[in-house]
């Protein structure tokens, strides 16, 4: 999204629904996809980009315009959300519950059909042989290089949005980035990785750490 | 980059996506109208007031429930002097690094929900033995980070609050502090070496509940003895909050049972 653009419904989302709700079509999915690559697990991903979009409405009075887009204010609270998740081992949307409490929307559709649409993503996820091989070599890294290395190959996300993301240095994620690919590497073996093979996404890796 | 690494690309939950919007535009919605019933039905007198307070007040924590952050995504947690040789105890717990040991207690003010509780006694080792509870103001203000928020839109906080004091006083401290953590401690860097802002409650504190009003700018000093290099403006405090305290002081060997609810900024 344009920075000017995002920076007016930003302000206007305040109280403004409609702006807000511009904001939350341009970045549900791309949350969505980043919860289910770290934790793999559909049910907890939607729970948690449930969590951060409310928060995030909750919070949007203390958001200051630094030159960061407002995406990686976003991904910062999926992040704390994420580490909560793990730290816990387990998961409680408390701000949906509630909301769902107060306000009663049978309308729109009913607990049986949002979990029925849970079970089939996951059923679709579980399919996924190449995904599921290559999140669970990724599994096996230390968290930072796997938040890293997600954030750079899956979400497509610029070594300069994640270190703002991370609050970190651009050296620092280049280097935890290498680190990781190198981890990688080691583990992988021959294993294929991607569609493109091993070989091929390496260099492309190294590549974007160059 | 190459789209090919992006595994989910067209895997959507359309229906919990609507869902989850629906509900976000709803609370979008509920706080826009509570302001314009309260324009529409009052006199204007009554309505300017009502502005005033239905538009400036922040909630921190009602203590409605028994989660472990408050609205603005912080965290409650006691501390006391061990890290500086001192032997106070406080309770629930101390945390030694990041992690939080705070639980709430029951009831809260008007007999429901939960209230926040210290218990504690004040060392007998250390000159100025202390106790206390922390209010985060923000999800990133707590260990290990030191973001704070800006409470300059504000003029003042209220809470509510009952407890005993045997002997000694219970301060108000709004503390100043950087964004670096500092590691041996596992807090944020006093910025004023702990010559901070802040309000003598101890007389407010009795058998009932009662309401603690605070003026930013009316009620809030910082000690005599604040070195000139530490002075700085309550603006400049307010600009960059991270937490807010209830320090017990001045009470060696002594008990403290504290009870705070309903605190919110105004």
């Amino acid at each position: 999204m344009d920075k000017n653009i995002e920076k007016k419904l930003v302000e206007e989302a305040r109280t403004n629904p409609e702006a807000f709700g511009k904001i939350f079509e341009a970045y549900y999915h791309k949350l969505l996809h980043y919860c289910i690559y770290r934790t793999m697990n559909v049910e907890i991903a939607r729970d948690l980009v449930s969590e951060t979009f409310f928060k995030a409405l909750k919070n949007l009075w203390q958001f200051k315009w630094t030159g960061a887009p407002f995406s990686s204010w976003l991904y910062r609270i999926a992040i704390n959300e994420i580490k909560m998740y793990y730290r816990h081992n387990k998961y409680e949307p408390s701000s949906m519950e509630e909301a769902m409490e107060v306000f009663n929307m049978p309308e729109l559709a009913s607990h049986k059909d949002l979990e029925a649409e849970i079970m089939q993503a996951q059923e679709k996820l579980d399919e996924n042989g190449d995904l599921a091989r290559v999140n669970k070599v990724l599994g096996t890294l230390p968290e930072k290089y796997r938040e890293v290395i997600i954030l750079r190959f899956y979400q497509e996300l610029k070594i300069e949005e994640i270190a703002l993301m991370l609050n970190s240095k651009e050296g620092t994620i280049k280097s935890v980035l290498s680190r990781g690919i190198k981890m990688l590497k080691e583990k992988l073996g021959l294993q294929p990785f991607f569609d493109s093979g091993i070989v091929e996404v390496e260099e492309q890796m190294e590549k974007e750490v160059k | 980059m190459d789209q090919k690494y992006n595994k989910l690309e067209g895997f959507e939950l359309t229906k919990n996506k609507d869902f989850l919007k629906q509900l976000l535009l709803k609370k979008i919605t509920e706080k826009k109208s509570k302001v314009s019933f309260n324009i529409k039905f009052l006199p204007v007198f009554a309505a300017l007031l009502a502005i005033a307070a239905v538009g400036m007040y922040m909630k921190i924590d009602y203590n409605n429930s028994n989660t472990k952050c408050n609205s603005l995504g912080g965290i409650w947690c006691t501390y006391d002097d061990h890290r500086y040789g001192g032997n106070s105890k406080v309770w629930p717990p101390a945390s030694t690094s990041c992690e939080n040991l705070f639980v709430k207690s029951e009831p809260g003010y008007g007999g429901r929900g939960y209230a926040v509780r210290i218990t504690g006694t004040a060392g007998t080792k250390l000159g100025s033995a202390y106790i206390g509870v922390n209010a985060f103001l923000s999800e990133h203000s707590a260990c290990p980070r030191c973001d704070g928020i800006d409470l300059r839109r504000f003029r003042g906080i209220e809470f509510k609050i009952k407890g005993s004091v045997e002997l000694g006083r219970v301060m108000f401290i709004i503390p100043h502090e950087g964004s670096a953590l500092d590691k041996k401690l596992f807090t944020c860097k006093s910025l004023t070496d702990y010559e901070d802002f802040e309000s003598d409650i101890t007389k407010d504190i009795g058998t009932k509940w009662k309401i603690v009003r605070l003026v930013f700018t009316k009620d809030f000093k910082q000690p005599n003895w604040t070195k000139p290099e530490h002075k700085v403006s309550m603006d400049e405090v307010l600009a960059n909050a991270n937490l807010l305290k209830w320090q017990y002081v001045d009470g060696k060997g002594h008990f403290v049972d504290i009870w705070i609810d309903d605190l919110q900024l105004f």
